[in-house]
């Protein structure tokens, strides 16, 4: 932003017409990407996802039509193959839902998140033995309904897929933090080790091989960007064998209560 | 379907075309398939007095050399042509592509599901459809 080393308050000073001029410029620019991303998105959507389809289609077929003269071994591959073709699936909706974060700009709602988190546990419906406690009254927040949901059904859904003990719990509170709202999603699973504290919100890592969860590695990613777009915050505290607990921070918009 | 005059599927893809085929056969809908790849050639079989015309066409939208919405713009002006049931098969989801083919006049427009067994059920309910509808004779 600093030209040729003009200080900040010389390019504040200038005729105001230029400031203008500049103002029309940057935001013509800040289109022009927007639209760009949208063609991206686009491309994604639509024309990788074809020739995806098309594979999976013709991979179907083959095991349909020649399942008499396809062995076990053969059987397999196919069934290698079209795994593989859901994760891309995946991986393409990842982009997709990514790509829509701040993009589109949503109107808030009024978001009752107690209602909210029993849709999202109903949905989830966690295994037998893994109780979501949720230890106080939470508050309706002025929020894009779809990306609460997102965000807390990301963070209960990962807290429930990596739990290791027949007995799992899994905790949430809300703190009244005066211009903000501060809550915490805690389970008693494996914990992370702190080196990996950074890496699990970055897009696509995974710290289990993905053979073993079919995880894209996506939604940590999802909830940070949603939270960093509405002005709140982050962060993770854990150890290996303590559990995990997800701290997020959102600010207060005028309707909250 | 209410009669047995041909279906004509217009599509590029030859794996999507495949897919209309291998469910016309699963649903034992008689109506002979025919298949052409873009608009232009879709306009070329049907002015040609050689071939049936068919009760029904299913239109892909993304086509190279003439996609189906400019298809459509010229289909709809012919009179001979006009009456043609096109029900639009499509991956595309965008609003303008849904506006452009009402405002021309299709009978339908359908998502292809990737699901190959979720794509039999459209062509199912297309053919289920156009057995109850009246379909307008050839003349």
């Amino acid at each position: 932003m600093n030209e040729e080393g003009r200080q900040p308050e010389q390019m504040l000073s200038d005729d105001p017409t230029d400031l203008e001029t500049r103002c029309a410029d940057l935001k013509a620019q800040l289109e022009a990407s927007n639209n760009e991303l949208k063609e991206f998105a686009y491309i994604i959507s639509h024309d990788l996802r074809a020739p995806l389809r098309a594979v999976s289609q013709l991979a179907g077929w083959i095991a349909n039509d020649y399942s008499g003269v396809l062995d076990e071994e053969g059987k397999d591959l196919i069934n290698l193959l079209l795994s593989r073709i859901d994760r891309m699936e995946g991986l393409i909706q990842g982009i997709l839902e990514y790509s829509r974060i701040g993009r589109v700009k949503e109107k808030g709602q009024r978001v009752d998140l107690n209602s909210l988190l029993g849709d999202v546990v109903d949905t989830i419906s966690p295994p037998e033995g893994i109780q979501v406690i949720v230890e106080t009254q939470l508050p309706t927040i002025m929020f894009e309904y779809e990306h609460a949901e997102q965000m807390f059904q990301h963070l209960v859904d990962n807290a429930v897929k990596f739990m290791d003990k027949p007995e799992g719990e899994i905790r949430i509170r809300a703190e009244d933090g005066g211009d903000h709202w501060k809550f915490s999603v805690a389970d008693n699973g494996p914990g992370i080790d702190p080196t990996s504290h950074d890496k699990i919100f970055q897009i696509f890592q995974t710290l289990s091989p993905r053979d073993e969860s079919e995880s894209t590695g996506i939604g940590l990613t999802l909830v940070k960007k949603i939270v960093d777009t509405s002005g709140g915050d982050i962060w993770v505290e854990s150890e290996v064998g303590a559990g995990t607990t997800f701290f997020l921070t959102l600010p207060k918009k005028g309707d909250d209560g | 379907m209410k009669d047995t005059r041909p279906i004509l599927l217009v599509e590029d893809d030859k794996v999507d075309a495949m897919a209309v085929t291998r469910a016309v056969k699963d649903l034992n809908i008689r109506n002979p398939l025919q298949t052409v790849g873009d608009g232009e050639q879709a306009l070329e079989f049907l002015r040609n007095p050689d071939n049936d015309l068919p009760c029904l066409i299913l239109l892909d939208i993304n086509m190279p050399r003439m996609n189906g919405i400019e298809f459509l713009k010229i289909a709809k002006k012919d009179e001979k042509l006009r009456r043609i049931p096109v029900v639009v098969l499509t991956t595309s989801k965008e609003d303008h592509d849904k506006f452009d083919s009402f405002d021309l006049g299709v009978a339908g427009y359908m998502i292809k599901p990737a699901d190959y067994l979720k794509f039999v059920e459209v062509v199912r309910a297309v053919d289920y459809y156009w057995t109850i509808s009246e379909i307008p004779s050839g003349t």
